[in-house]
């Protein structure tokens, strides 16, 4: 029991008018480097498991040539897709949304028809991203492709708090690290504008990082020492950068250790602090779900996988359930919803 | 109704009993008139039970016309501050959290110095039934002239006390005895109205898909003191809407979570839930809703005061609660709430919608 005591603007007016500004979609793009990371396998899940928690989820397939995030909702033809807007069948982005069988989930296929579509030009790329902006949902995911190709990056860096799907492999870890590292000096690049010196300070900073520390701080007091205002703009627009870390396909308690060091070595050398939100172990069961077309949490809600996405969507990324329907720590319960909402689908 | 709520439990009661002269008020001369006249700090209490918050407006409005500069704070629960904040004619809200604490805690303790701290001229504590906390902590809040209605045992806690000998009156009308003893003229109706761009915002982003096309009934899951429906009575109401081609939005509070479960098991992506912490949230949801069909609760009141559909199913008198000769409520009335059935809230939900379901296709 508190007192809060708070003012209230006077006014004198006959009516109420009331007023309730609906927070703006949480986006969440999630890449990872490499390929066969789950990314595509832990967007569907996270969305659907964000769905069952009562929020309205868009799920974006913004991986440009090699989409595959409609089979995980059994849409092997979808009628509309990324293709349709990029080419201007459809005018804006949410005429492409498809349903799913659950009332909060839908979802904007990808398209590979077109060719070329992993390479959009500068023009057509600031409109999908504007346009996702514009979608309107209390979570927007968007799938994106592996690789740190322009495209991928500046859709990642749409948001300051990202997904990184990692797997334990060192492989992946340096792909994961080389992502980031990208997405920071992407963020970088665009903060300094036009400004070439800085340019130039970034580019040769870049290019001899084999040769010196290249921690990003050595960069940033560079830069204070020619554009003071600029240093503390950019260590301001690192302090907000806060991607978040799924470790997937995890075999041993070790790989949940090691994910400690890489959080810290990406601290220090990006001056970037990730948060590593959980861990899913590896389960057949995915590979089951993947084969059938659905997403795992539906078709094996009591896998270990499953359990582990539950800890995820509930611990690590702290999403309150809107319905009440599970309990911290009880996974059971979230099983037999998602069984029940299995049969609906 | 629960007579803890009303007079506190045996334990609170024998508390307040034993320490009598600690806790409440001196009694002392009072110039009723210049207290009046000179109140600069007013504090009011609407009714924690059914809608308070929207009754009282009228009240609220009264008060600022003839204190134009005086300062008026609202104390009311936690989840109606939203709510609460945007009556324009209140300049602070205090919220707390009356839930579970004791009058003995150290919390409503806390509360009381806090509120005695604000110095208050006057205190207004509306609702003859609110809750005891509250009754408890408007007449403990130091103001020096403390007005509400009597309740028996606790003459002490208010220095003017008004009793009541009709209780079927309009709860609002009830309130005008307040102010005609104060001198004031009678509460004119305040009209309530959401903003259209939030609403059609909450609308496109919830009422989306299926829930776009076609009447939306919304249904208020939360219960009133005395008695609640079951999640079966619930059920066959749901099921008799569905038949008729329309959705559902269901509202519910913390307490109807197993409900909610039920029913969203049972119908799936047919039925939308949303919980009522945020009152103004579902003011725009209730935009998009052709009829509410509510028990005795805020969110029935939040519809009326927004001029909606409501088919309201009461335990208690309805003429309490609802403006008299509304043409926007539709009552159910019934000694018991379990004997209420879908057929019976479907026949009146013909009258209001005039047939007007969807054709359901074959």
């Amino acid at each position: 029991m508190g007192l809060q005591l708070q003012s209230v603007g006077k006014n004198k007016n006959d009516a109420i008018i009331l007023k309730s500004e609906l927070p703006s979609a949480k986006i969440w793009p999630i890449a990872g480097g490499k390929g066969g990371t789950g990314k595509s396998t832990l967007t569907a899940n996270v969305g659907v498991g964000l769905s069952l928690l009562g929020y309205k989820v868009i799920l974006v397939d913004g991986d440009l040539g090699g989409a595959d995030l409609h089979l995980f909702f059994d849409q092997i033809s979808p009628s509309r897709n990324l293709c349709s807007f990029l080419s201007k069948d459809v005018k804006s982005l949410k005429d492409t949304l498809l349903p799913t069988p659950n009332e909060n989930l839908r979802i904007v296929c990808g398209g590979n028809e077109l060719v070329g579509m992993a390479n959009l030009s500068y023009m057509t790329k600031a409109k999908l991203i504007r346009h996702i902006r514009a979608l309107d949902a209390d979570f927007v995911l968007i799938d994106l492709g592996a690789g740190s190709a322009y495209n991928t990056i500046d859709l990642f860096t749409l948001s300051n708090d990202g997904i990184i799907v990692c797997t334990p492999e060192p492989q992946a870890r340096l792909d994961a690290y080389c992502f980031i590292k990208n997405t920071v000096y992407r963020k970088l690049r665009q903060l300094f504008g036009k400004d070439e010196e800085l340019k130039d300070l970034l580019g040769k900073f870049s290019r001899n990082q084999g040769k010196k520390s290249g921690k990003i701080i050595e960069l940033l007091s560079s830069i204070g020492q020619i554009r003071p205002q600029i240093a503390e703009q950019a260590s301001g627009m690192l302090r907000g950068y806060q991607p978040k870390l799924i470790l997937n396909r995890v075999r041993t308690k070790r790989h949940i250790e090691d994910v400690n060091r890489f959080v810290s070595l990406v601290s220090e050398y990006l001056a970037t602090e990730i948060s590593y939100v959980g861990y899913v172990r590896n389960d057949e069961s995915i590979l089951d779900a993947c084969e059938r077309r659905r997403p795992v949490l539906l078709e094996s809600p009591k896998c270990s996988a499953s359990t582990d996405l539950y800890k995820v969507l509930l611990d690590g990324l702290k999403i309150p359930d809107r319905l009440h329907r599970f309990q911290e720590g009880q996974s059971r319960r979230f099983s037999q919803i998602t069984k029940a909402e299995a049969k609906l689908w | 109704m629960n007579i803890a709520w009303i007079r506190g439990s045996a334990w609170e009661r024998l508390f307040l009993r034993w320490k009598k002269d600690s806790i409440l008020p001196n009694k002392e001369t009072l110039d009723v008139v210049a207290s009046l006249r000179n109140a600069r700090k007013i504090l009011i209490a609407p009714n924690d039970r059914v809608g308070g918050l929207f009754m009282g407006a009228p009240v609220y409005k009264a008060l600022r016309e003839h204190y134009p500069d005086s300062e008026i704070v609202i104390l009311c629960d936690h989840h109606k501050e939203a709510l609460a904040r945007q009556i324009s004619f209140v300049d602070e809200v205090i919220t707390a959290n009356l839930d579970g604490a004791r009058l003995w805690s150290p919390q409503v303790q806390e509360m009381n110095d806090a509120l005695r701290n604000l110095n208050f001229d006057l205190a207004l504590c509306l609702g003859p039934d609110c809750s005891f906390r509250l009754f408890h902590l408007c007449g403990n809040s130091g103001a020096h002239v403390r007005l509400g209605f009597g309740r028996p045992g606790f003459d002490d806690l208010f220095n003017i006390t008004i009793v009541q000998t009709n209780n079927h009156i309009f709860e609002s009308d009830q309130y005008d005895t307040i102010l005609n003893l104060m001198g004031l003229q009678k509460g004119h109706a305040v009209s309530w109205s959401f903003s259209q761009q939030d609403a059609r915002q909450a609308r496109l982003r919830y009422l989306d898909g299926e829930f776009s096309r076609g009447i939306i009934i919304g249904l208020d899951l939360s219960r009133s003191e005395a008695q609640a429906m079951t999640a079966g009575q619930f059920s066959n109401i749901v099921d008799e809407i569905i038949k008729r081609g329309a959705h559902v939005v269901i509202f519910f509070t913390f307490a109807e979570k197993k409900k909610v479960n039920y029913l969203k098991k049972k119908y799936g992506n047919r039925v939308l839930a949303f919980e009522q912490e945020d009152l103004v949230r579902v003011a725009a949801l209730l935009e998009g809703c052709s009829v509410l069909v509510s028990g005795n609760t805020e969110v029935l009141h939040l519809a009326v005061s927004l001029k909606m559909l409501t088919i309201g199913i009461f335990y208690e008198d309805p003429q309490r609660w609802i403006p008299p000769n509304s043409k926007f409520v539709k009552v159910i009335q019934t000694n018991n709430l379990r004997s209420v059935t879908g057929s019976q809230v479907v026949q009146e939900l013909d009258l209001l919608l005039e047939k007007k379901w969807p054709v359901v296709p074959v």
